[in-house]
Order: structure tokens, then C-alpha cells, then sequence
């Protein structure tokens, strides 16, 4: 069973088209990744998915329930997570705290008369997650002080504190340094084991090493679709994107 | 540490309210009142980030909920204050659900227009609020079974709006730390963040500025109280700006931090007042000096330097 | 007084003049937000100090056509480095601005209450002439500020979009960071935005001063017209800004036929509190806004 099914969806912008009759199906648990050169649409498809962004056409599906034009907080509750590209997080906030929100949010835990601290499964639960991205030494630095690659990283771990059932990462190793581009990596990968991951990625080395699919997106158009070893010997997928380099 | 230092605080406004001296006192009262709405007025700057200039509303409603139903019905203090609170909880509500829902810039303008659109019609309805002139009221005994307070006792005000401090601080103290507090801490902290981790925020940010209005109008009605007067004048864009004031004084983001706002600017201004005609002068540069230094107020600004108060878990 | 449809169109000409000065102070109020995000509160205030610039420069020279040149100068020198030196570490962040120039709406009200003093005061007619049709006599002064409004709006609109400052301030409303990614002097655009806003203020307050009475919170009751204004029209859209000014205050000016100034003021915040539960982000605002 398909988990996310994107069917024809288009998005304009004015007179100009980011996204053309673009489909997509991800299986469970699937790694997959998207690359596509500056402009192909790749953000744009994340912005449609996730809610930010309403398509001008077509549907999209989780696990056959239409979820088209829902508010991103709906699209949330319903197991689908994402990161930006920019990375996004509460700066004043510490990682613990961070993550205790995400977690929070799918328990509907807002009663002004209890205590934070006296929600005992919220805490465990934000201890796993610290413990799981490998900031549990860092939990309680505000997410500000924290170096540009923990500050990804905790942003993975958010998203991750919702229990979503797709994790959409978008370019999570952009300008950081590679050995923390490994460790990013390295969560990832640990991630894929239980959850569906859908990765855009401008490093097209770290896509094909590590996804089970590649979709390809050029000028707003799905071009190429398969596994790695096929993708790198398509010759229009070479032409368009790997040659440009 | 923090305990102790709130225990003794509240030590020292009960042992207070005996010794001080009659003006000290009732200065002291005005201050307590004022506490009250600063607090209220962080929940919605310094907690959600929700730069409202329509607290004047609430403040007004809140006085004028409560002088009226005296004034006309005989109802005593205690349910009159409550019918005040509620006018403010009806009014945030209704403010709320339009200015919510808009983006950063067109809230604090659209907020600065009902302040503005309510003081005229305020000033305008002279039958209703007595206009600029306002209304005077005699306040009823209060009585508790046999015992009766009388709020022209010298002490009966003080203990008065003393004992709805409190309880405002325990509530608002209670809301801050419990799961509430946080969704709001991070709503102020990255807005887009909170509603990609499942959060509506529209409705969080509603109930913060509901709780927000309702103590304000508690505020505006222990005011008036302490007054036994309210005019049109509370609802001028004055009082909207002065919990800003407060606030950024004392520090945004925690709740004792505008309390000290509010002793320090209400000595300020009850002593610059007396000389100086245009002390506003001094506000304005004060504004433009504490924003240069820190947005988060000047208490905010040392607390941002060490260890965060307020609402750390 | 006159009556029948001649009643009705005193009211209507009343409200769409008023309508032309409104729309020049909102223009300055809409171009500032729109380049440099800053929700001036004190924009009322500048208006103000042309109304008592001017009433100062009358009763110096006994010429008020003179206060109309040197008013917008003064104001000029002044906004400068108040955009550079006060203001600008806080553009683009709507509610600091707001309480940042809150701050300099009390200056400016509280220097004007010192000067100036408490008392509103009149300035005569500088053109006492006045027109008669359909049976009704209309202050010809009244007209010749509605032709120089008119005037200086097309002005406006001529340097937004024909000169290349007024392009560059355009861009810059549209796209900061494509504007200084162009390599445009940000700079000069800011202060030169700031410098033409407030100078549209301020010949609003100069214009007005002779049909209203000039008093140290005259703004107030001007900021409120015109923050109504640009959230009708959209904030930022110089287009909606306009329509919305001449719109809102001959609806206004009509209904000040039957209703007391309080109640037609009431009715526009009706129509206003309705636009925004349509459509949040004003009649010609764009989505980001």
C-alpha cells in the first residue's frame, strides 16, 4: 500500500509554471530521494505536500485520504512532518523543550492546571528522541547556541517528536561541514529503518548512496523515476542535471 | 531560591499595606491594580508575541463592568468586578476573533483602531460612561456571612486589591508553567515552527489574548474600584501604551518582570509628574532607549545574558 | 443651512476633499510600510507639526502660501535622520516600529503641547472666496485644497513610476532583497522614502490647517482615518490605499448628513471590521502583506 500519492498536481505562480502535472507515489517505509537542479520545483512540491502552499490542480493523498489544500497543522496531526530548508526552530527554547512541544502537540495537551513537568510521558518520550539524534548531552542548550549542523539535526528530531509516519526532510546537509553532513546522514538512515522518508537533496553523491528511489524534477516536471543504479545511467537525467556540473 | 524570594515578597505587601503612610498607600494600591494588567499584557506581548494596542478596551470594559452594575443595580463589589471580568472576556473574545487571524503588521493596526474606535465612542455616549467627566460611585460593604468589609477603611482597599493580585499572579503563574505556556512560549519563538508541529496556532494565540483581556479588565475594574470612579479616559490609546511601557521596563516574557515596570514607572511618574509637565517627553525617549539596548526589555536583556527566567521548565 | 440634493452634495464635495487630503497623508503612511515595514504611529504627529509649522510661519509672514514651500523643508530635514539615526535599526519588524515611533509620537506631541500649547487655534482662509451651485455657497478655499491634493497625488504617482528613485522605491516595495541583490543604494531609498511620506503628512497638515483647527492631538483623529484607509485598501498597495481614502471619507462625509461625526466614523469601522472578516489582508493587499 502507497502511503503518500501525489496525482497531477500543478502549481503556478503568476504566468509561471513551478510544478507541472507532477505524480509521485511513496511506498511505506520507503527512503526516497528527489533531486533536481535550482528551480526544478522540489521545495515547491514539499510546500504542497505539507500544506504551506494550495495546489492550482490536482489531489494529493495519505494513505487514500485526500489531504488537498489542509492546513499545515491538520496535515501534521494526520503523520506527515517536515523540515526546512532554512532550518526553522524555537530559538529561545532548549532542545528538551523543543522536542517536548512536538511531542505535546499529538497528545492534546494543553490543560492551563497541569504541571509541564508532571507529564511524565511527554518527558520520557522527549528523552528517547534526544537520545535518538544524538543530542542528549545537549539537551538543555537553548537551540540557539547550538552549532549550524545540531541546529539541523534538532529540527529533524521536531519533526521527528510529532510520530509522523512520513518525515519530509528538505536538504538537511546544506552548509554544514561534512563530517556533520555524516552524522545527518547517519540519522537519517537510522530513521528509514521505521518511518518513510522523503529527501531532497542538492548533493546528488549522498541520494544515490543512500535512497531506495530517485525521483528526478526538471523545470517542474517528474523527468526520471527508479532506482540508483538506473538513474545515473539516464542519459536525460545526465544531460539536465549531472552534466550541468 | 525563587520560593523564598516570592514568599518574602508576599510577606512584605501584607506587613506594607500597615506601616506605609496614607499616600504611600494608596499609591501602593494603584500599583497593585496595575500589576495586574501588566502581567496580563505580557501573556500577550511577551508570551505570544502579539503587540496588542487594544488593551485600552479591555481596561475601560472592565472598569466601566464594574462601576455600572453598582451605579445602577446595587450589585455588591465582588459580583461587580466578576460582571467587569466578563465584559472583558466577551470583548477579547469578539476583538480577538477578527484581529487574530492577521499578519504581525495588520494586528498591531488594527488593534490601535478598535482603542481608538472605543474611546470615541466612549467619549461620545455620555449617558452610558459619564464621558471625560466619568462616574462616581459609592461602594457597598462587602460582607462575608456576619463580617462586612467596608472598602473606605483605610486598610479595607489595600487588602482588597491585594488579595486579587494573588490570586491573578497564582493563575497566571499556573497558566504560564503548564503545557499552555509552553505552546505559547513557542508560538512567540517561531510561529511557522508551531503550526508545522501540529499546533493551530490561530486558536492558541485566541486564548492567550483572551486570558490576556479578562485580566486586563480585572485590572481596569480594581482600578476603578480603588477610584470608586471610572471616565472615558480609560479607554484612550494611553492605556494601551502604558502596559508597553511597563513591560519593556521590567522585561518582556516573565510575569514579575512588568510588576517591577509598574513600581518603577508609577514612582517615576508620581514624582517627574509633580515638576515637570511633559514627563511623556521623558516616556517617549525612555521607548527609543530601552528598544536600542534590548526588545526584550531591560530586565529581559539581563536575563538573556545569563539564564532565562519565567517560563523555564 | 441648504437642503435637498444640494444638502446631500455639500456633504458628499466635503468628504471627497477631505478624501484627497486623507489619501495624501495615507500614501505616506502606505509607502513607508510598504519599503520599510515600519507601522508609524507617528505619522498623525507629522501631520500635526505642518498644521502648527504653518500656523507659526502665518502669523510670522501673514503669508500662508509661503508656509506651504517651507513647511515640507523643515519636515523634510527633520525625517532624515530621524529615519537614519532613530528608526532604522528597527525597519522591518511591524510591532518594535510601532512602539519605537509611539516613542516619537510622544515627543512630538509633548515639544508641540510645550510651544504650542494646549489651546486649538484658528488660521484664516487664505483664499476668501466662494462658489455658488445648485443653490449651495462652497468656500472656494475648500476647492483650491482639493485641486493642489489632486495635484501633488498625480505628482506622486509621476515620481513612482517615471523617475528612477521612484522606480527603485517600487521595487524595493516589492522585493527588498531582489532590490539590494540589483545593487541598489538601500540607503538612499529608505531615507528617501521616509523623507517623501512624511512630507505628504505634513503638506496634508499644512493644507488642513485653515478648513480644521490646529491643536497638539490633531493627529490622532487623523491617524485613525488613515490606518482605517490603508487596511481597507491593503497595506503596502499604493492603489488600494487611494481608492480606499476617497472611498472611506465620502462615505463619511455622506453619512455626517444624517449622523453625528462620532456615528459616520463608527459606520467606516463597520465597513472596515467587514472587509477584514472577507478578506484579511485589505481589498488590494497582496497575501505575503
Amino acid at each position: 500500500m502507497a502511503t503518500l500519492k501525489v496525482r497531477e498536481v500543478t502549481k503556478r505562480f503568476g504566468g509561471l509554471v513551478a510544478l507541472d502535472r507532477v505524480n509521485l507515489s511513496v511506498e511505506e517505509r520507503e527512503l526516497r530521494g528527489i533531486i533536481g537542479p535550482n528551480g526544478a520545483g522540489k521545495t515547491t512540491l514539499f510546500n504542497l505536500i505539507t500544506g504551506e502552499l494550495k495546489p492550482t490542480g490536482g489531489k494529493i493523498f495519505l494513505d487514500d485520504e485526500d489531504i488537498t489544500g489542509l492546513p499545515p497543522h491538520l496535515i501534521c496531526q494526520k503523520g506527515l512532518s517536515r523540515t526546512f530548508q532554512l532550518t526553522s526552530i524555537f530559538p529561545e527554547l532548549t532542545v528538551y523543550e523543543s522536542i517536548w512541544v512536538g511531542i505535546n502537540s499529538k497528545r492534546h495537551r494543553w490543560n492551563p492546571f497541569t504541571k509541564v513537568k508532571n507529564l511524565t510521558d511527554v518527558a520520557e518520550r522527549a528523552e528517547k528522541i534526544c537520545h535518538l539524534i544524538g543530542l542528549q548531552e545537549k539537551r538543555d542548550e537553548l537551540a540557539v547556541n547550538l552549532s549550524y549542523g545540531d541546529q539541523k539535526i534538532l529540527e529533524i528530531g521536531m519533526a521527528l517528536s510529532t510520530e509522523p509516519s512520513i518525515l519530509l526532510l528538505d536538504e538537511p546537509t546544506q552548509g554544514v561541514s561534512p563530517k556533520e553532513a555524516e552524522e545527518i546522514i547517519g540519522v537519517i538512515q537510522r530513521l528509514a529503518k521505521d518511518i518513510t522518508v522523503i529527501l531532497i537533496e542538492h548533493s546528488v553523491d549522498v541520494v544515490l548512496q543512500v535512497c531506495h528511489k530517485v525521483t528526478v524534477l526538471h523545470e517542474g516536471r517528474v523527468i526520471a523515476e527508479g532506482d540508483p543504479a538506473e538513474i545515473s545511467k539516464n542519459e536525460e537525467v545526465q544531460r539536465v542535471y549531472l552534466g550541468e556540473a | 531560591m525563587k520560593r523564598g524570594f516570592t514568599f518574602l515578597l508576599v510577606i512584605s505587601l501584607l506587613v506594607l499595606g500597615l506601616i506605609l503612610p496614607r499616600g504611600a498607600r494608596s499609591l501602593m494600591v494603584q500599583m497593585m491594580a496595575f500589576s495586574i494588567f501588566a502581567m496580563a499584557y505580557d501573556i500577550s506581548l511577551g508570551f505570544t508575541n502579539q503587540c496588542s494596542l487594544g488593551h485600552s478596551v479591555f481596561f475601560g470594559a472592565g472598569a466601566y463592568g464594574t462601576i455600572l452594575p453598582m451605579l445602577h443595580w446595587h450589585f455588591g463589589v465582588l459580583p461587580s468586578v466578576f460582571i467587569g471580568f466578563l465584559l472583558g472576556l466577551v470583548l477579547a473574545f469578539l476583538t480577538g476573533l477578527i484581529s487574530v487571524r492577521l499578519s504581525e503588521a495588520y494586528f498591531v493596526i488594527v488593534t490601535a483602531i478598535f482603542s481608538a474606535i472605543f474611546h470615541l465612542l466612549a467619549m461620545d455616549m455620555t449617558w452610558l460612561t459619564g464621558g471625560d467627566d466619568g462616574l462616581s460611585v459609592t461602594l457597598p460593604k462587602i460582607g462575608f456571612g456576619p463580617l462586612k468589609l467596608s472598602l473606605y477603611h483605610p486598610l479595607g482597599t489595600y487588602y482588597f486589591v491585594l488579595a486579587f493580585l494573588l490570586a491573578g499572579y497564582l493563575a497566571l503563574r499556573t497558566i504560564v508553567g503548564s503545557p499552555l505556556g509552553m505552546i505559547f512560549v513557542a508560538i512567540r519563538e517561531n510561529e511557522k515552527r508551531t503550526a508545522f508541529l501540529g499546533y493551530n496556532v490561530r486558536t492558541y494565540k485566541l486564548i492567550a489574548f483572551l486570558i490576556s483581556g479578562t485580566f486586563t479588565a480585572l485590572s481596569g475594574g480594581l482600578y476603578a474600584v480603588s477610584l470608586r470612579y471610572a471616565t472615558a479616559d480609560f479607554f484612550s490609546l494611553y492605556w494601551s501604551i502604558i502596559p508597553i511601557v511597563w513591560c519593556l521596563v521590567g522585561g518582556l516574557g516573565t510575569l514579575i518582570g512588568p510588576c517591577i515596570g509598574v513600581a518603577l514607572m508609577s514612582l517615576f511618574q508620581y514624582y517627574v509628574s509633580a515638576w515637570w509637565t511633559y514627563y511623556l517627553v521623558i516616556f517617549g525617549v525612555l521607548i527609543l532607549l530601552i528598544l536600542r539596548v534590548s526588545r526584550r526589555g531591560i530586565l529581559g536583556y539581563f536575563i538573556g545574558r545569563g539564564a532565562r527566567g519565567g517560563w523555564r521548565l | 443651512m441648504p437642503e435637498g440634493v444640494g444638502f446631500i452634495l455639500f456633504y458628499l464635495i466635503n468628504g471627497l476633499i477631505w478624501g484627497l487630503i486623507i489619501a495624501l497623508i495615507s500614501l505616506g503612511l502606505s509607502l513607508i510600510f510598504g519599503v520599510m515595514g515600519i507601522v508609524n504611529m507617528a505619522h498623525g504627529d507629522i501631520y500635526m507639526i505642518g498644521a502648527v509649522l504653518s500656523f507659526y510661519f502665518v502669523s510670522l509672514f501673514g503669508n500662508f502660501w509661503i508656509s506651504l514651500l517651507i513647511v515640507p523643508l523643515i519636515v523634510a530635514l527633520i525625517a532624515a535622520p530621524t529615519e537614519r539615526f532613530i528608526l532604522r535599526p528597527f525597519e522591518g519588524h511591524p510591532s518594535v516600529t510601532m512602539i519605537a515611533t509611539v516613542g516619537i509620537s510622544f515627543i512630538l506631541q509633548q515639544v508641540a503641547l510645550a510651544t504650542f500649547g494646549g489651546i486649538p487655534k484658528k488660521i484664516s482662509s487664505p483664499w476668501e472666496v466662494s462658489f455658488d451651485f445648485l443653490g449651495v455657497s462652497y468656500p472656494g478655499y475648500r476647492l483650491l485644497v482639493a485641486a493642489i491634493s489632486a495635484l501633488i497625488i498625480i505628482g506622486v504617482w509621476l515620481f513612482l513610476y517615471r523617475t528612477s528613485l521612484g522606480i527603485l522605491i517600487r521595487a524595493s516595495m516589492q522585493d527588498k532583497e531582489m532590490a539590494s541583490a540589483m545593487g541598489i543604494n538601500v540607503n538612499k531609498v529608505l531615507i528617501g522614502t521616509f523623507v517623501l511620506g512624511s512630507v505628504l503628512a505634513a503638506i496634508g497638515g499644512v493644507l488642513a490647517a485653515p478648513i480644521s483647527q490646529v491643536f497638539y492631538l490633531m493627529g490622532n483623529d487623523v491617524i485613525l482615518l488613515c490606518f482605517i484607509v490603508v487596511i481597507v485598501g491593503g497595506l503596502g498597495s499604493l492603489e488600494g490605499t487611494l481608492i480606499a481614502a476617497l472611498l472611506l471619507s465620502s462615505v463619511e462625509g455622506a453619512m455626517a448628513a444624517f449622523l453625528t461625526p462620532t456615528e459616520a466614523r463608527a459606520m467606516i469601522f463597520i465597513i472596515m471590521v467587514a472587509v477584514l472578516m472577507l478578506r484579511p489582508q485589505g481589498l488590494f493587499g497582496s497575501n505575503s502583506a
